[in-house]
């Protein structure tokens, strides 16, 4: 047809074929580091819809496999009970083993006690305030083990840390640490509010808590702040959950000498 | 056709590296993405311009390696600085590139209809 243009669209052609070959290497190289970054993350996808879909999934095996805990650790109590009924001496180990499982957080405990729920300030943190007043506004590791310890001072038995996501038993082991905006409670994430749940003598441990210059007085020196931060409750038939962290023991042995201090 | 001619040189670039035992560290994923989405870009304005009969090849040229390595730069900088200026870059080409697919198809279809006319 036209001429003149011909060669020019010979032209155009051969400079956009060349650097196509160069997009389709970059597209290559791309896809291929997207493939690695993928493979080396152990993540299937890098966008944070995905990502969202991915711990919700999590959550749900999580929680399936929680209930499978539960499960297992029942069937283990009913051959705790027959085993019982084979005779008067096995009865005996088996209420002893029943009283070393409740002490030790391995069954629910229930009874009387205190409820307290700790939560992040509702109110506006001060933006011009120094990053150590700042701190003061949220509930921080530290505080959920003074209340912790306090509450086990004063003669709690059994005792809880639970979010709106998941109650934790707090055992012998049991770790509470801060990781980045949340507390790990038996290497579970928790986010405020917490509530720790304690079966032991309610009054007692509630006087303890709100005493002249107890923990709660001493809490946090910003007006109103505590009250708002820190809510204590009594009640009856609190239920703490059964331990379902990992039981089995690597390092540590039973001592043979029965363990008798020197 | 003389279309098919750059996608059968992209699917040969894309094959060489595919191939070949050529990895890049994962931190350099999204520039590499930038980087080829910008590539893309200036691929496609190329095939514009020709289809416009007002293509150049030192613009084009040009145009593919400065469009590439500024995209990257910007998105380098954007994270020293902690403003994400990748996507800013990701918005623009992007939407540059689909611009670019629609005038591209609408010339492809005119001149579909012209021929049809002339036969």
């Amino acid at each position: 047809m036209n001429m003149p243009f011909e060669s020019n669209r010979n032209n155009w052609m051969l400079s956009v074929t060349l650097l196509s070959v160069v997009l389709g290497m970059l597209l290559a190289a791309a896809l291929k580091t997207q493939q690695t970054v993928k493979l080396a993350s152990g993540i299937p996808t890098t966008r944070v819809s995905g990502l969202t879909q991915l711990i919700l999934d999590e959550k749900d095996r999580n929680k399936r496999l929680q209930g499978e805990i539960t499960d297992l650790r029942g069937k283990v109590d009913k051959y705790e009970k027959v085993m019982g009924q084979g005779g008067s001496q096995s009865q005996v180990l088996k209420d002893e083993l029943q009283k070393a499982k409740l002490f030790a957080g391995l069954v629910p405990a229930v009874g009387d006690g205190v409820e307290v729920v700790l939560r992040d300030s509702a109110k506006q943190i001060p933006v011009d305030a120094d990053p150590e007043i700042k701190q003061e506004y949220i509930i921080h590791d530290v505080d959920l083990g003074a209340f912790v310890n306090v509450l086990r001072a004063n003669g709690a038995e059994a005792i809880s840390i639970s979010d709106q996501d998941s109650d934790q038993r707090v055992v012998a082991i049991t770790p509470i640490l801060c990781d980045a905006a949340t507390i790990k409670v038996n290497g579970v994430r928790m986010t405020s509010p917490f509530t720790i749940t304690a079966v032991g003598p309610p009054n007692v441990m509630k006087t303890a808590l709100e005493m002249q210059n107890g923990l709660i007085s001493q809490f946090r020196f910003i007006d109103g702040l505590t009250k708002s931060m820190v809510k204590v409750r009594t009640g009856s038939d609190l239920v703490v959950p059964a331990y379902t962290g990992v039981t089995s023991l690597k390092y540590a042995r039973a001592a043979e000498s029965g363990g008798s201090p020197r | 056709m003389m279309f098919w001619v750059p996608l059968f040189g992209m699917l040969v670039g894309f094959a060489i590296i595919y191939m070949a035992n050529v990895t890049v560290p994962p931190g350099f994923a999204s520039y590499l993405s930038l980087a080829t989405l910008a590539g893309l870009d200036a691929v496609l304005g190329g095939v514009r311009a020709g289809l416009e009969e007002k293509f150049k090849a030192d613009i084009f040229v040009s145009g593919f390696i400065a469009n590439t390595l500024l995209a990257v730069l910007l998105a380098y900088i954007g994270e020293q600085i902690g403003v994400e200026l990748f996507l800013a870059a990701v918005v623009l080409i992007g939407g540059r590139v689909f611009l670019n697919l629609s005038l591209i198809r609408r010339y492809w279809l005119t001149k579909l209809a012209l021929r049809k006319k002339e036969s």
